[in-house]
């Protein structure tokens, strides 16, 4: 439903209703509002005709969204699947595939995201300086996250479950002017900002202030490491590792951890939320200037506060990796240089010394445009010169800063590309 | 101007679009899977579910050897049963020390594990997931369902059968859940799947139960060695008894010793003898054992694959200057060896002969080239002797059936056990027993390891820690090491100590509460009626 008072006010609200088979019948039904409502202030008689506000505009938004991924089809059901031939079992001299029931989780139903957010959209001198500033809020209820299952319950012992709650709340701000705006020469130039901060605020399905936490991020050495945890209070994916200490050279004293909990002995006890892989503020800035038939621009990007496991150091820049019990010699990160570590110490591999600030400052693309008009009947032909991922400014130490997942490990790098273009048109 | 003009555009029926049409029969009977309704609907079904059961300490997944694993939150190879039994039994003794960083695993030798420590996640989960599978066997085979489903004759009588020893695999993973946590969750199959938070046992009611759930049994399995390789007989009832028993003191407070003497005296006069071998005991085709083996968990290079079992045993004990081709397998994994501890239970080597280098004592079959017999540093493999019990190769010389999985079966009861438990519950004061018959059961074990009489001791000098040196000798990284230390007193105290024994290069004990592992955090997380062993 949408409603318009005099190109003044707006309302409109929807709703949604969505049925998923993957949940049980009776709970398979999510119904899915949202309302929002805006101001035209520069519709107002006050601002009609003002020559330095062009547009104002106040809105507020309220929504509901669901989400039904990352689960089975039939979880619902205790579906029985036979085993591989590779995964039989002997009786007698006879081989059995085996029947297996599988872990199910009949109440799971919709997870559901509220997002709610006020903005200010705003253009002055005649739109020459446009943007807009927004606030948002929003709350992941009945998060489809692993639960455990108290043992003997289920056919498993981690499921995925209606579990969690998340939030996450933020600023996005954006800027865009045109600077110089002539026949021959112009000038646009924008920038935006977002801040986001996450936390998971619940996972279990009675407060508990001793759960354990889920591990997760899977690493290379070793088997079956993780290093980051998704636990109530911090963001999601936070890393959890060992705090290194450090001797009077700067360099990580091999094998030597603080004792976090004081009882004596280093154990994964001692392990603790360091840093997020999240990125904390987003930039953005862009550039194009056109003057006659050159036109010139740029597109650059930062992120500030994101976090990186550097796991190619950790897994083989290491002393074992070249001096290894196997008496093979392998390639390896030079950090080994650096760190000096041994990696002999079990806890090496989830020492917070790998945990690197990956802040970077990054210069998309650059590119120049000569535009010759037209050749010959009425084609016309632009000559351009184009770099993609021109620089990079970063502290960290690895291949790359811009990982996602936030673990360096076979990470292929971002090509650097030229390209020198001709553009015919006909007509 | 001003307008008054409302526009208004509804937009209601949004709601017709998204129903998306669905095929009921889809919905009911998923074509990738079935219901219980459908398994259970057949003997052979029951069959197939059964398999399922014992699988269950076979196999890590349904994949085979790696994908859609049973047990999450830790890696599918290493949440192998025999395997983290090995871990938590043997790491953490005078017989093991591995090289290894993973997760939780460097921990159990430092014996400085802790409460969310991943291996002891791992074991209890594994137990209890194989409990809740047996639990849900039982429910489905009982007589009532067997009449509803029309099951009648000799397919009901086999299934009784099944059922049995589906309450015999919950029965033994209570008695690992009793040595190890003592005071697990406990459900049985009168919890249906999902209905109740478990509640908390203790580890004199869970003996109890155990004892009573295995003398229930008893008279409904099938007669010893009558049974298909690979499934429970009356006899491995009679000797989880025995092990039970010889335990009794430190899971009650009170001796049993003259119950063990009862109940291993069974198992022996049941028609098992020993092999005559010993470096045959852990071979390729080691299914040819049955003289000697009680039960089994069954590998096979092909069709039961895993990185657990015995294709861990075969190949995490070798590096170095080991032969692969010894082994049966292309690459070791530079992983566990053996403390001088136990090397020195046996005499002296005479020679490099593979595999027991010439030992008066074929057992000790220890790998020494390029190894050194003091452990400097735990993570270097070279440091320590390696074990080379278990060769993924035919007792005939050939080849098994793939180099990458192991053929070996696991023998998790054995006769030698049975011997040495009677003749330690003889010698602890058992009634019922006598030590000339004890002591000639050590001397069977004895001349199976010199190959003659000489090895063999007179009734003077068995003595209790004889009896547990000579475990040492017959049974070493069969999983019982811990068990037995405890029952001696010695696996935290002071008195006893090995290479690195609480963390110590020359070894120092540790504090008393480690002779339990902690209840995981992870289940104390979601079940509140779980406390935790003390000391945690």
């Amino acid at each position: 439903m949408h409603y318009n008072y005099d190109d003044k006010y707006f309302l409109s609200a929807s709703v949604r209703s969505d049925v998923s088979t993957r949940f049980a019948p009776g709970i398979r039904t999510g119904t899915f509002p949202a309302i929002s409502a805006a101001w035209k202030i520069n519709n107002e008689d006050f601002l009609k005709n003002s020559n330095v506000v062009s547009t104002l505009k106040l809105r507020a938004e309220y929504g509901v969204t669901g989400n039904q991924d990352g689960i089975g089809n039939y979880d619902y059901l205790s579906p029985y699947s036979l085993s591989n031939t590779t995964a039989q079992y002997q009786f007698g001299n006879s081989f059995y595939q085996l029947y297996r029931p599988a872990a199910y989780f009949p109440g799971r139903t919709w997870e559901q995201t509220q997002t709610s957010n006020i903005g200010i959209d705003y253009g002055f001198f005649n739109d020459r300086l446009t943007g807009s500033i927004e606030y948002y809020y929003r709350k992941t209820k009945n998060l489809l996250a692993p639960e455990n299952q108290p043992a003997g319950t289920n056919f498993g012992n981690i499921i995925t479950a209606n579990i969690g709650d998340m939030q996450d709340k933020g600023v996005e701000l954006s800027i865009n002017g045109r600077i110089l705006d002539q026949r021959d020469i112009s000038w646009t130039a924008g920038f935006n900002l977002t801040v986001n901060r996450n936390k998971i605020t619940n996972l279990t399905s009675l407060p508990n202030p001793n759960f354990p936490g889920l591990l997760t991020g899977g690493i290379s050495g070793g088997t079956g490491n993780t290093i980051q945890i998704n636990q109530v209070g911090y963001p999601r994916y936070t890393f959890f590792v060992y705090q290194q200490v450090y001797g009077s050279n700067g360099k990580p004293i091999d094998g030597v951890f603080v004792d976090r909990n004081g009882d004596g002995i280093i154990n994964n006890k001692d392990l603790y939320e360091a840093h997020s892989p999240d990125a904390q503020e987003f930039l953005g800035l862009s550039s194009d200037f056109r003057y006659k038939k050159w036109t010139i621009g740029f597109v650059a990007r930062a992120s500030i506060g994101n976090y990186v496991y550097n796991n190619v150091a950790s897994s083989t820049g290491i002393q074992r990796n070249f001096l290894n019990p196997l008496g093979i010699i392998n390639n390896g990160s030079s950090d080994v240089l650096v760190s000096g570590l041994t990696g002999n110490g079990s806890n090496d591999l989830l020492s917070d010394y790998y945990i690197q600030n990956a802040s970077f400052f990054r210069m998309d693309n650059i590119h120049l445009n000569y535009n010759l008009g037209q050749v010959f009947n009425g084609g016309t032909l632009r000559i351009s010169a184009n770099v993609q991922n021109v620089f990079i400014i970063t502290d960290y130490k690895g291949v790359d800063p811009e990982i996602s997942s936030g673990l360096d490990n076979n990470f292929y790098p971002r090509p650097r590309t030229f390209v020198l273009g001709l553009n015919l048109s006909l007509k | 101007m001003k307008r008054n003009s409302i526009k208004a555009l509804l937009v209601i029926g949004i709601l017709s679009g998204s129903l998306i049409s669905c095929d009921k029969n889809k919905i009911i009977a998923p074509n990738d899977a079935v219901t219980s309704a459908q398994v259970y609907s057949t003997p052979s079904g029951y069959k197939l579910a059964l398999a399922k059961v014992y699988g269950a300490f076979a196999l890590t997944g349904n994949s085979g050897p790696a994908g859609n694993g049973d047990i999450q939150g830790i890696d599918e190879g290493t949440s192998d049963f025999f395997r983290l039994l090995w871990y938590l039994q043997e790491l953490p003794t005078d017989e093991a020390v591995i090289a290894w960083g993973d997760p939780g695993v460097p921990d159990l030798h430092a014996m400085n594990w802790s409460s969310s420590n991943v291996i002891n996640e791992g074991l209890y989960y594994r137990s209890l997931y194989q409990i809740t599978l047996a639990n849900d066997f039982i429910r489905q085979s009982s007589d009532a369902e067997l009449t509803s489903r029309g099951i009648s004759g000799q397919d009901a009588t086999n299934i009784r059968y099944y059922r049995a020893e589906a309450r015999f695999l919950r029965a033994y993973q209570y008695s690992v859940l009793l040595d190890l946590y003592g005071n697990p969750p406990f459900v049985t199959d009168a919890n249906p799947v999902g209905s109740v938070i478990p509640p908390q046992t203790d580890r004199k009611t869970l003996f109890n139960y155990i004892e009573s759930e295995l003398k229930a049994i008893d008279p409904l399995l099938v007669a010893p060695k009558q049974n298909e390789y690979g499934r429970a007989d009356r006899a491995a009832a009679w000797a989880l008894l025995a092990r039970l028993y010889l335990n009794a003191h430190v899971y009650t407070g009170a001796d049993r010793y003259t119950d063990a003497i009862t109940y291993s005296s069974k198992v022996i006069a049941a028609g098992y003898t020993l092999i005559p071998n010993y470096a045959n005991l852990m071979l390729a085709d080691n299914n040819k054992n049955t003289s000697e083996f009680i039960l089994t968990i069954n590998y096979d290079g092909n069709k039961i694959q895993g990185y657990g079992g015995t294709t861990f045993m075969t190949h995490a004990p070798v590096g170095g200057s080991m032969h692969v081709s010894d082994f049966g397998i292309t690459g070791g994994w530079y992983g566990v060896r053996t403390t001088s501890a136990l090397v020195s239970l046996f005499p002296a080597n005479t020679s490099s002969a593979f595999p027991s280098n010439g030992n008066p004592d074929s057992r000790a079959e220890f790998w020494t080239q390029g190894q050194n017999l003091a452990i400097n540093d735990v993570t270097s493999f070279g440091d320590g002797y390696a074990v080379s019990k278990w060769r993924n190769v035919n007792s005939d010389g050939s080849a098994a059936t793939s180099s990458n999985f192991s053929d070996i079966d696991e023998p998790i009861f054995r006769l030698s056990e049975q011997y040495l438990i009677y003749a330690e519950a003889v010698v602890r004061g058992g009634t019922g027993g006598d030590l000339a018959t004890a002591t000639n059961y050590i001397n069977l074990i004895r001349t199976r390891a010199y190959g003659n009489n000489s090895g063999n001791i007179n009734s003077s000098q068995l003595t209790a820690q004889f009896i547990l040196d000579e475990r040492g000798r017959e049974l070493y990284w069969e999983g019982f090491r811990r068990t037995d230390l405890i029952r001696y007193g010695l696996f935290t105290s002071n008195t006893y100590v090995w290479p690195f024994k609480g963390g110590a290069k020359a070894g120092t004990g540790v504090a008393d509460f480690r002779n339990l592992y902690p209840i995981p955090d992870a289940d104390r997380a979601v079940n509140p009626n779980l406390k935790q062993n003390a000391g945690y």
